[in-house]
C-alpha cells in the first residue's frame, strides 16, 4: 500500500476565513501541530486589525488562495489513493459489529490455528474476510503466549482501528464528503481570483522597473512547492507565489475536466473581450488567403502546400530574397525556418503555379550565412513571446512582427544608427514598436 | 547569386604594391578564412567594324565564358553572352588578332569574413601594373538593397572613404530591388578596365 496520508477534518484546516499569514506565521506543512494555537492566536489579531494596504491585500489574497489550492491537491490525492479499494458501508458496520460482539464475549480456546495475514498491520479485504469467517480469539492466543492479556486487549483493539481506519478511509460517504469540500474550496478561490487583479511589484535587487508577467520564467516554478512557516514578504518570495498560480492556470488548460474550466483563461483575456475562436483550416488556398490578409500588402508572397490531414507548410517570401517557412498543425505555428531564396526560382513562383514539391520544410537545413541564423533564432524567440502573451491569437501578432523584416538589409539600427555590427544589420525588430535594433543594442 | 561590388581604387601605379599590402594586412588583422587565389581575364578582339568584342574568363566561374559587344552610345544597354568554356577558344581560333596588347590580367587573393568575400586583386597588362581593384561580395543577399551595407563595410573594415565613388556608374544606376546575377559582375569589370585602357592611352600619348 502506497504512503499513508494524514486525514485532516475541513473544518480544522486553515480556509480563507482565518487565514492572515503574515499575522499569523503558521505554515501549510505544519498546520495539524500548530492550528489550535495559530487560531488561538489569530482571533486577538482579527478584533484588533488595522486597516489593510491594498497591495498587502491582494499579496495575503494570493497566500489563501495557494493554499486553498494545497487543500485541494490533498483532498484529491486522498481520493485517488482509496478510490477502487472502497468497501461499502453496510460490510463495515457489519464487521464491527461482529467484533465488538467476540470481544464481549471472550473465550480462549487452547488449541486453536493462527492465522498469519490478520496479524499485519494494515488491514485488507482478505484480512477483514478471514477475521468474519475465522475467530479472531485463536489470533489473540497466539500472541498470549508471549506477552500478558492486557496487551493483548490492546493488540486487539489496534487491529480493529487499523481495519476502521482503513474503512473510514475507503468508505463513499467519506470520499463524498471529501468532493464537497473540494467544490467548496474552489468557490471561495473562485471569489478571490476574481477579485484579485494582476499586481506590478518592485524587485530592489533587479531593477526599479515593474515586473510583467510575461517576463517571469515560467519554467522555474515547481507545483509541489513547500511554504515555509516565516512568512515576510520577501520580493523574491512573492514572485514565486505569484508565478505558482500563473503555472497552476497553465496546467488547468491542459485538463479536460470540467471542474477546472474555469480556469482556462488567463488573465488578459479575461480582461479583454472574448476572443473570435480560429476555425479549423481545411484547404491550402483559405490559409493562404488568411495569411496574406494579416499581412496585408502585395509585396509579400505566400504559398502554402498542404502535407497532410492537419500539416501545412506556409511559405512567405520577402521583397529582399529571402523567405520564412512555418509549419503550421491546422492553425498553430509548430516550427519556423528562414532560408534564403535563390531568384531563379522566384521565377518558378511566378510564372507557374508552384507545386508541393517548391513548398517544404527542410528538418536538415542549416543556414551558412550568419544573418539567416541569428534571424531565425530571433523569430523563434518573437513567436515564444507571442504564444505566452497572446495564446490561441498569436499569428495575427506574429504576421504584424515578421512583416517588419521586408527592409532587413536596408534598415539601419535604430539606437546605434549603423548598418552593421559585428558584420551583421539589425537582425532584431522590437515586439511592440516594431524599430530596428542590431542584437547588441535592443533595449531589453 | 551574392551581390558583388567592384571598387577601383584611386592611386598612382606606384603605389600599387605597397598599398596591396597595407589592405592585406589590414584584412588578415580581422581574422578571416583564407581562400584560393581568383584570376579575371578579359582579351578584346577587334572586328573589321568600329565594334569590338570583349572576352571574360573568370575563375569563380570557371566553365562558364562572357562575351561582351560594346555598346555604341552610353544610352544602349550593355548585352553580356553567357557561354561554355568551349566558346572562348573558338571564339580565339575565329578572331585571331593582336591578343597580347589587348589582354587584361587581374590576380589576386580572396578571404571569407563573417558573409563578406573580399578579393583584392592588381591588374596588369604585359606584366605592368595598371591599377588595384576590390572585389566585395556579400553572400546573405542578392539584389541591390544591400548597398548600404557593403559600403559600410568597406568604410568601416577597410578604411576606404568615399568608397561610392569607386563604383562604377552601372552600380550608380541600379534600382534597389533588381536581382542580381553574374552578367551585372562582368559589367563592373569592363567599365574598370575601359578607364584603365584609357588612362594607359592618355600616358602613351603624353
Amino acid at each position: 500500500m502506497s504512503t499513508h496520508i494524514p486525514i485532516q477534518n475541513p473544518m480544522q484546516r486553515q480556509g480563507p476565513g482565518n487565514m492572515m499569514p503574515v499575522q499569523q506565521g503558521a505554515g501549510f506543512a505544519n498546520q495539524s501541530a500548530n492550528q489550535q494555537q495559530s487560531t488561538a492566536s489569530a482571533l486577538p489579531h482579527h478584533s484588533s486589525q488595522p486597516v489593510i494596504d491594498p497591495d498587502l491585500k491582494k499579496i495575503q489574497d494570493m497566500y489563501e488562495a495557494i493554499n486553498l489550492v494545497e487543500n485541494i491537491k490533498q483532498d484529491i490525492h486522498a481520493i485517488l489513493e482509496n478510490v477502487g479499494k472502497a468497501n461499502s458501508a453496510n460490510n463495515y458496520a457489519n464487521i464491527l459489529n461482529i467484533n465488538k460482539n467476540i470481544v464481549d464475549h471472550q473465550e480462549v480456546p487452547k488449541t486453536a490455528p493462527v492465522v498469519a495475514a490478520v496479524t499485519g498491520s494494515i488491514g485488507t479485504p482478505l484480512s477483514v474476510s478471514n477475521a468474519y469467517n475465522q475467530n479472531p480469539a485463536a489470533n489473540i492466543q497466539a500472541e498470549t503466549e508471549q506477552s500478558s492479556t492486557n496487551d493483548n486487549c490492546e493488540k486487539n483493539q489496534n487491529l480493529n482501528e487499523d481495519e476502521a481506519e482503513f474503512f473510514e478511509k475507503t468508505d463513499n460517504k467519506f470520499m463524498q464528503s471529501k468532493i464537497i469540500d473540494i467544490n467548496k474550496s474552489i468557490n471561495d478561490l473562485d471569489k478571490i481570483i476574481k477579485e484579485l487583479q494582476p499586481i506590478t511589484m518592485l524587485i530592489p535587487f533587479q531593477s526599479s522597473t515593474p515586473v510583467q508577467m510575461w517576463q517571469s520564467d515560467f519554467f522555474s516554478v515547481l507545483l509541489d512547492q513547500q511554504f515555509e512557516e516565516k512568512t515576510t514578504a520577501n520580493s523574491s518570495k512573492l514572485l514565486n507565489k505569484y508565478r505558482y498560480l500563473s503555472k497552476l492556470q497553465e496546467n488547468f488548460n491542459l485538463t479536460s475536466l470540467g471542474v477546472y474550466k474555469r480556469f482556462q483563461q488567463s488573465y488578459s483575456e479575461l480582461k479583454s473581450a472574448k476572443p473570435k475562436p480560429i476555425n479549423r483550416i481545411f484547404k491550402k488556398e483559405e490559409l493562404e488567403k488568411f495569411i496574406s490578409n494579416l499581412l496585408g500588402s502585395p509585396e509579400f508572397k505566400v504559398v502554402a502546400a498542404q502535407k497532410s490531414e492537419h500539416q501545412f507548410v506556409l511559405d512567405i517570401i520577402m521583397p529582399q530574397n529571402f523567405k520564412f517557412v512555418f509549419l503550421f498543425f491546422d492553425a498553430n505555428v509548430e516550427k519556423l525556418q528562414v532560408r534564403p531564396l535563390d531568384s531563379r526560382i522566384l521565377k518558378i513562383y511566378a510564372n507557374n503555379k508552384p507545386s508541393d514539391e517548391i513548398c517544404f520544410y527542410d528538418f536538415d537545413h542549416k543556414n551558412k550565412s550568419l544573418v539567416f541564423e541569428r534571424l531565425e533564432k530571433n523569430c523563434i524567440i518573437a513567436w515564444t513571446f507571442f504564444k505566452t502573451e497572446f495564446g490561441m491569437n498569436h499569428l495575427k501578432n506574429l504576421m504584424k512582427w515578421v512583416k517588419n523584416f521586408k527592409d532587413l538589409f536596408n534598415a539601419k539600427c535604430t539606437r546605434c544608427e549603423k548598418h552593421l555590427l559585428n558584420g551583421l544589420p539589425p537582425t532584431w525588430r522590437d515586439l511592440k514598436t516594431y524599430q530596428p535594433y542590431h542584437d547588441e543594442c535592443r533595449i531589453f | 547569386m551574392p551581390i558583388t561590388y567592384l571598387f577601383k581604387l584611386p592611386i598612382t601605379i606606384d603605389q600599387i604594391p605597397q598599398f596591396r599590402e597595407t589592405l592585406e594586412k589590414r584584412i588578415q588583422s580581422l581574422k578571416p578564412r583564407q581562400l584560393n587565389q581568383f584570376q579575371v581575364q578579359a582579351v578584346m578582339f577587334q572586328a573589321t567594324s568600329q565594334a569590338s568584342i570583349q572576352q571574360f574568363l573568370h575563375s569563380d566561374f570557371s566553365s562558364t565564358c562572357f562575351s561582351l559587344i560594346e555598346p555604341q552610345s552610353s544610352s544602349h544597354e550593355t548585352k553580356v553572352l553567357t557561354a561554355d568554356i568551349g566558346l572562348a577558344s573558338l571564339q580565339r581560333r575565329i578572331l585571331d588578332g593582336e591578343k597580347k596588347a589587348l589582354q587584361l590580367d587581374l590576380i589576386g587573393s580572396a578571404f571569407k569574413l563573417g558573409d563578406f568575400y573580399i578579393k583584392i586583386g592588381a591588374v596588369t597588362q604585359n606584366s605592368s601594373n595598371r591599377g588595384l581593384l576590390i572585389e566585395i561580395s556579400y553572400c546573405a543577399s542578392n539584389n541591390n538593397d544591400a548597398y548600404g551595407v557593403i559600403i559600410e563595410f568597406v568604410d568601416s573594415h577597410l578604411g576606404l572613404s568615399n568608397s561610392h565613388e569607386m563604383l562604377t556608374s552601372f552600380v550608380k544606376k541600379k534600382q534597389p530591388h533588381t536581382n542580381y546575377t553574374p552578367e551585372d559582375t562582368i559589367i563592373q569589370y569592363y567599365e574598370h578596365f575601359n578607364s584603365m585602357r584609357s588612362q594607359t592611352a592618355q600616358i602613351r600619348s603624353h
